[in-house]
């Protein structure tokens, strides 16, 4: 039996003026697993919501095809009646979470699902202990890293025994270790207990070898078999007029240090960044990337230690943000749109440099590939165009030194080599950047310089190959990210 | 069961069912008292409970939101209100021009004190419990009540999250923030804990929770039973000698909702919550502070209440209302840190 078919599938969201799947055919037998490919906003979310019925069941809007899970067909049996055959796994794990232990997030769906009350310990110690959550127990939800929420969601997404898995971005947020750990233990779900999984993903280098069918989904709505040819790539960002005349300056942080709740975060931290270098701050999930950037630019209060912009104090305060030296875009860009248009949202930035007129935001939204949607609202827009309004409308401030969080997170190659190009045209003009990240590939491609951060503390620095290879899983990951490159070059020259 | 780490959860120390009483009866007294040393005493109180429970002492942002809230009620109501006989300024300016009383400033005063010591005993509730502890409570037949009202928990805390997080990237955007940044902040905040309400409701949609309004006789059990509640609540205040009657209907609706409680099955239980002894004097002692509150509302208001009109005076204090709002903070006694 099929785990999943869907026949003909087209789906448009209330008031939506095109579908956003349009005639869709996918079948996924028990026991494989298939990634989704395909560029962000093309619908990879909305097709995994097909696959629980909350598309259409929870969304409304118009559907049309077919689709079956297990047999079920969807336009019939509820998302709740669904739940039995399919677990599901959502992005923006913290805000999923019912309850607030582990062990209490497992049996939610046991307890909805009505199971006796004596068998329910047995079932919940018993996935605790095969889903290897077992040192979690006990630990409060909002205390877990990334990756460890990402364990848990799984581990109770597969709480009802599902036959099927829907995994969106699942190892998004989580360092190169972690997300081995939980590639390797869906790849084992799936041989030993036959679980159908199909997961969205951007970056297929993680899953390679984990994985049975490629599927891509593009911007018509249909799913494609085998891997994304390079066609669709992103015009590459061209910032130097952008750039020109930045004044260069230069950030010095000597013995930082910092408790957050008795737990030391920031332990005697010492970095330097100068005009023309991309430092790249690389850590585990929990290592302090976060809290030291945010120290850096004076959102976060420092224990001990001294943060200076050319030689000047400037810790404790966020006033260096206001003056343009510094700009920092957080890991969840969306909280930085404020405006009512994408075109005023760079507008307000401009405004605040002296820089009126509509028309001065024009280049702006051009080199960020935003012409088309600069009358939307920004939090209507997908998350890679959010992304890269938020970047613009830090850049269009026109700070010389930038702070990146995160910025490749959920982005595939096309797009982390576009983001690449800007970090290329500020370098060049003078200024600087840093970027904490996990992401291996990226820190060899385009950073100068990098450091390695280990329980607060600087492990390693300097050049960028030498410091992942002081970690055996970011080397590992250095190594997969490389024969992926090697592999999408001898496919485009055959 | 698998041992839990010493102090790991602190949530899970007193009874969920204790706080939604505790909760109930702080916000009752919130809700009944207008005396500002009475409710002054209560936020402190609540904020005294959230520490214990959480560990955190107050955050500044926490006395921004209310000092935003106090001075927002008092400006609105000297500005608009006009009685009183203590005249502070008058300007001779139409209109804008005043009498501006004290007896508007300190009306104002009291009622934005009074919105925030609500606030803050429903930040208590918020952060004691969670959508889970809600849910099991929701007997099925109350299903749209039982989302709602745990959408409504999850709202307030993702609001104070969002809320936090916007401040923060106003100052990182280089945007005035302070009060001026405010209104900027209003539709992201909106939008913001709604998706975040949105993201919940999905998730319990997909484990398995029904959303849905239940089938069969169930609907109009729970019908019945809502129809009683509001026609008992509209007949207490248009005719309070019938009160006999509106008991009756009330008794209807609480049996209305017993049998639909009992004829459907609710959610099993993986480990039900123990009730301990501190449950029992939590519970007790919140008890014990509604009905003194209560039964002194009941022989007028007294020091209960604070109306400055027509001439100003300092709310009086009295020892049975400052001990039987001191009876709320039993929970920061019996929290351990």
């Amino acid at each position: 039996m099929n785990a999943l078919a869907l026949e003909r599938l087209r789906y448009t969201y209330p008031g939506a003026a095109r579908p956003a799947l349009d005639g869709l055919d996918l079948t996924l037998d028990l026991g494989q697993r298939a990634l989704l490919a395909g560029p962000s906003g093309a619908g990879k979310s909305t097709l995994l919501r097909t696959g629980n019925g909350l598309v259409p069941h929870f969304y409304g809007g118009r559907f049309g095809g077919r689709a079956t899970v297990m047999g079920v067909d969807t336009r019939t049996a509820s998302p709740q009646s669904l739940s039995s055959h399919v677990g599901m796994v959502f992005q923006d794990l913290p805000a999923r979470f019912l309850t607030d232990s582990v062990q209490d997030e497992i049996a939610f769906s046991l307890e909805v699902a009505g199971l006796d009350g004596q068998a329910m310990p047995r079932r919940v110690d018993s996935i605790v202990e095969r889903m290897g959550v077992t040192r979690l127990v006990g630990r409060r939800l909002d205390h877990l890293s990334a990756g460890e929420q990402a364990r848990l969601a799984i581990a109770a997404a597969l709480a009802r025994n599902p036959r099927l898995l829907l995994l969106d971005e699942p190892v998004t947020h989580i360092d190169p270790a972690g997300a081995q750990a939980v590639v390797e233990w869906v790849a084992d779900l799936a041989q030993r207990q036959g679980v159908a999984v199909l997961l969205a993903e951007h970056r297929p280098e993680v899953w390679r070898g984990s994985i049975d069918r490629w599927l891509h989904l593009g911007f018509e709505g249909k799913v494609l078999t085998g891997e994304p040819s390079a066609a669709g790539v992103e015009p590459a960002p061209d910032l130097r007029e952008q750039f020109a005349g930045l004044a260069s300056h230069s950030l010095r942080a000597r013995g930082l240090q910092l408790e957050l709740g008795h737990r030391p975060i920031l332990r005697q931290v010492d970095l330097d960044l100068g005009p023309g270098e991309v430092l790249a701050v690389v850590g585990r999930n929990g290592s302090g990337k976060t809290t030291l950037l945010r120290a850096l630019v004076g959102l976060q209060r420092l224990d001990a230690g001294t943060v200076e912009v050319d030689g000047l104090p400037a810790g404790g305060r966020p006033g260096l943000v206001g003056a343009g030296f510094l700009g920092l875009v957080p890991q969840a860009p969306s909280s930085m749109l404020f405006a009512e248009t994408a075109e005023d949202e760079i507008g307000l930035s401009l405004r605040g440099r002296g820089e009126a007129g509509p028309s001065a935001a024009e280049p702006w939204l051009e080199a960020f590939g935003l012409t088309a949607v600069r009358q939307r609202y920004p939090r209507d827009l997908s998350a890679g165009e959010r992304q890269r309004l938020a970047l613009a409308a830090i850049l269009s401030g026109r700070p010389s030194l930038l702070l990146l969080d995160e910025p490749t997170l959920g982005m595939d190659r096309q797009r982390l080599l576009w983001l690449g190009r800007v970090l290329v045209d500020l370098r060049k003009a003078g200024g600087a950047a840093l970027v904490a990240t996990h992401d291996a590939g990226f820190v060899s491609t385009y950073a100068t310089r990098a450091a390695l951060l280990e329980d607060g503390r600087i492990v390693s620095q300097g050049a960028p190959e030498t410091v992942l290879q002081a970690d055996p899983a970011f080397a590992a990951a250095l190594d997969r990210w490389r024969a992926e490159v090697a592999l999408s070059r001898r496919r485009v020259t055959s | 069961m698998t041992a839990q780490a010493p102090g790991a959860i602190g949530r899970r120390r007193l009874n969920p069912s204790a706080w939604l009483l505790w909760t109930g009866c702080a916000a009752c007294v919130a809700l009944l008292v207008r005396n500002p040393w009475y409710l002054i005493e209560l936020g402190a109180v609540a904020l005294l409970v959230a520490w214990r429970l959480t560990g955190e002492p107050p955050s500044r942002n926490t006395f921004y939101l209310v000092g935003g809230i106090v001075l927002t009620s008092t400006i609105i109501n000297v500005l608009f209100s006009r009685a009183g006989d203590t005249v502070l300024l008058e300007l001779p300016i139409p209109w804008l021009g005043g009498p501006y009383t004290l007896e508007a400033f300190l009306f104002g005063l009291s009622a934005g004190i009074q919105v925030a010591t609500v606030l803050l005993v429903m930040a208590v509730f918020a952060r004691a419990l969670t959508a889970a502890d809600l849910l099991r409570r929701t007997p099925r037949g109350l299903y749209a009540v039982g989302v709602a009202s745990t959408l409504g928990l999850t709202f307030a805390p993702h609001a104070r999250q969002a809320f936090l997080d916007l401040r923060e990237a106003q100052q990182l955007r280089g945007l005035s923030g302070g009060w001026r940044g405010t209104p900027r902040l209003l539709t992201p905040l909106v939008v913001v804990a709604l998706e975040r309400a949105t993201a919940q409701a999905e998730a319990l949609a997909a484990r398995g929770w029904s959303v849905s309004a239940p089938r069969d006789n169930r609907r109009w059990q729970a019908a019945l039973s809502w129809t009683a509640i509001g026609a008992s609540v509209l007949l207490c205040a248009a005719a309070p000698e019938r009160a006999i009657l509106a008991a009756a209907l009330l008794t209807v609706a609480v049996v209305a909702q017993w049998v639909a409680l009992r004829s459907s099955p609710t959610m099993t239980r993986y480990r039900p919550d123990p009730w301990r002894r501190a449950d029992t004097l939590v519970v007790a002692l919140a008890i014990a502070a509604i009905v003194v509150v209560v039964s002194l509302a009941r022989q007028g208001l007294g020091s209960l209440g604070f109306y400055p009109y027509p001439t100003a005076y300092l709310p009086t204090i009295a020892a049975a209302p400052l001990a039987a709002i001191a009876c709320l903070a039993a929970p920061a006694a019996v929290l351990r840190p």
